[in-house]
């Protein structure tokens, strides 16, 4: 116990010491606040974004669910590798560009100006902030779960810890440090889930490593090695649903935003490349090989929900010196993400609700003092839903709010790629894809047993595409900025 | 985005990374097997793999060869 509390202090003391530097070091602007002052590199950009995707889901609900269920639900990540990448290569660039050229701060800024339409920015804010809180109130209720089942400590008091840890760092470093942050502790992560894994397999395994864990499956549950598993769970059907799903991944805000914070235009040239090799042919094997072959060749009496715990149950059993590491491992993977949404949110609400419109005169000093006021207004509401009832937060966010995110997808897309697209068409796309999301989780028969995703994000973009054309199209100013002007910047030489 | 379809190479890019995601997407989930690739490797994973590293070679080849804004 004395040994869990001091590594926990440490841990505390070094994430705190980022954000006094980050604080030390930042320009005091809201830009270098909110947007890290346009500047971070390649290899900074790189595990931001690997470890803003990669939470805490990475070490629990995607390899829980491949130990019940089988491989199939491996199609997920297949979906969101690829759905990043085109995010980072097709429209990201330009994005970038038009953000960086007109000084925008925020996403919804500048689809608010592109559509000429001050109410959708207004409209987009409230239901991205709606979707996102609960993804927030996961992770701090995941780290407190995970730090109750290895030190016996309180969910309320290890979700409380980590709460003040990532308030106090956000707060003085802002998006700068939330950056710095997810480096070293998507490092941390990685080396220990590896880490994780090598060693269990080298204890648990040893006369053949993973083949002797197919070897194992093949007698006793050969329908776990292949689709649909052994529940019959994914089907082809489920599959294509699976991919889809995931490749919407691409319009989650909090990665949408880090485009913004690119240095220069030669890092969407080597994002995406690196994300491919490194986010999907390694990292994610990881978690793939630990949920679909290790857990359930050496648990394979971990049913229901206790297959969430999988890997961490694994690890407890082979690795028992390992367990604190570990779980420190996945509360830095649980911070690095919950950080990074918490600063998105807070500027969804700082800039384009309380700038954008309740005090518009307010100065630059006020914005980042009132962005710092929301960062903590945010995580102590997070805090209260994830404890006041964790199951039907469970089931909202796995029905609501990640496809709910897929919601702005079409206007975010369509106003950066297409001329056409027009205010209307976007707010009447994104409320009635997102009425129909909601009305869908009261009266299931809305689904067609479908994913909640598909049939909203199809009657959004059928709404998108055809109003747009049916109202007037945007004016020459709008083209000119957002499309000639983007076009010129980034045919210029890399600065 | 908008500056790829306009040339040759933009063409044959987005018809490599269209066609391969579509494959995987709508045809193999209707042709996984029991079978293992390297001992191990199921289908839905090992498919992704091979996507992965074509679309892996088709950005590199594309964005630092003949990017318009490379």
């Amino acid at each position: 116990m004395t040994l869990n509390i001091v590594a926990l202090i440490i841990f505390a003391i070094v994430i705190i010491y980022i954000g006094a530097y980050g604080y030390k070091i930042s320009a005091k602007t809201a830009e270098d606040f909110m947007l890290a002052s346009r500047a971070l590199g390649v290899l900074v950009m790189f595990f931001f974004v690997l470890f803003a995707i990669s939470s805490a889901w990475t070490f629990y609900g995607y390899p829980g669910y491949m130990h019940i269920h089988g491989p199939g639900y491996v199609y997920f990540i297949w979906g969101a590798v690829t759905g990043f990448t085109c995010l980072f290569f097709f429209v990201g660039p330009r994005l970038w560009a038009v953000t960086r050229m007109n000084r925008y701060i925020s996403p919804l800024e500048a689809l608010g100006e592109r559509y000429e339409m001050p109410a959708l920015r207004f409209v987009l804010a409230v239901i991205l902030l709606i979707y996102i809180v609960p993804y927030i109130c996961v992770q701090l209720l995941g780290i407190g779960v995970g730090l109750e089942a290895l030190t016996g400590f309180p969910v309320l008091y290890g979700a409380l810890y980590f709460t003040a840890i990532m308030l106090a760092f956000i707060i003085l470093g802002g998006m700068r440090t939330v950056a710095w942050a997810n480096v070293l502790f998507g490092l941390l992560y990685a080396l220990t889930f590896f880490g994780a894994l090598v060693g269990v397999i080298i204890v648990g395994l040893p006369e053949g490593g993973i083949m002797q864990a197919v070897d194992i499956l093949k007698e006793t549950n050969p329908e776990q090695l292949s689709v649909p598993g052994p529940h019959g769970q994914f089907t082809s059907v489920m599959l294509i649903g699976t991919i889809i799903v995931g490749f919407l991944s691409l319009s989650w805000p909090h990665i949408v935003i880090q485009t913004m914070t690119a240095r220069d235009k030669a890092i969407f040239k080597y994002l995406p490349i690196l994300l491919l090799v490194f986010g999907g042919l390694l990292f994610y094997t990881v978690p793939y090989i630990f949920g679909a072959i290790i857990s359930p060749a050496l648990m394979p009496e971990l049913t229901g929900a206790a297959a969430d715990n999988a890997v961490q149950l694994t690890i407890m059993e082979y690795l028992p010196g390992f367990g604190l590491v570990a779980i420190l491992g996945v509360a830095a993977a649980a911070i690095s993400s919950a950080s990074i949404q918490l600063m998105t949110s807070s500027i969804f609400m700082a800039r384009d609700i309380i700038h954008g419109f309740l005090k518009p005169d307010m100065t630059e000093r006020s914005l980042v003092t009132w962005t710092r006021i929301v960062v903590a207004g945010i995580v102590f509401l997070s805090l209260g839903l994830a404890m006041w009832n964790p199951t039907a937060l469970g089931l909202y966010l796995t029905d609501i709010a990640t496809p709910g995110f897929a919601q702005w997808a079409p206007a975010l897309i369509g106003g950066i790629l297409w001329k056409r697209g027009t205010g209307w068409g976007a707010m009447v796309g994104t409320v009635a894809g997102s009425v129909y999301l909601i009305a869908s989780f009261f009266v299931p028969q809305l689904l067609f047993d479908l994913h909640p995703v598909l049939p909203s994000i199809v009657l959004n973009i059928i709404l998108y595409v055809v109003v747009s054309l049916l109202t007037e199209a945007p004016s020459e100013e709008v083209e000119t900025k957002f499309f000639d002007e983007v076009d010129e910047y980034l045919s210029a030489p890399a600065d | 985005m908008r500056e790829i379809p306009t040339h040759t190479a933009g063409k044959i890019f987005l018809a490599v990374m269209f066609i391969s995601l579509f494959l995987l997407t709508f045809v193999a989930p209707f042709l996984y097997t029991d079978q293992l690739y390297l001992g191990w490797m199921s289908g839905p994973f090992f498919y992704g793999i091979i996507v992965t590293v074509i679309w892996g070679v088709a950005l590199y080849v594309y964005s630092f060869y003949y990017w318009p804004y490379r």
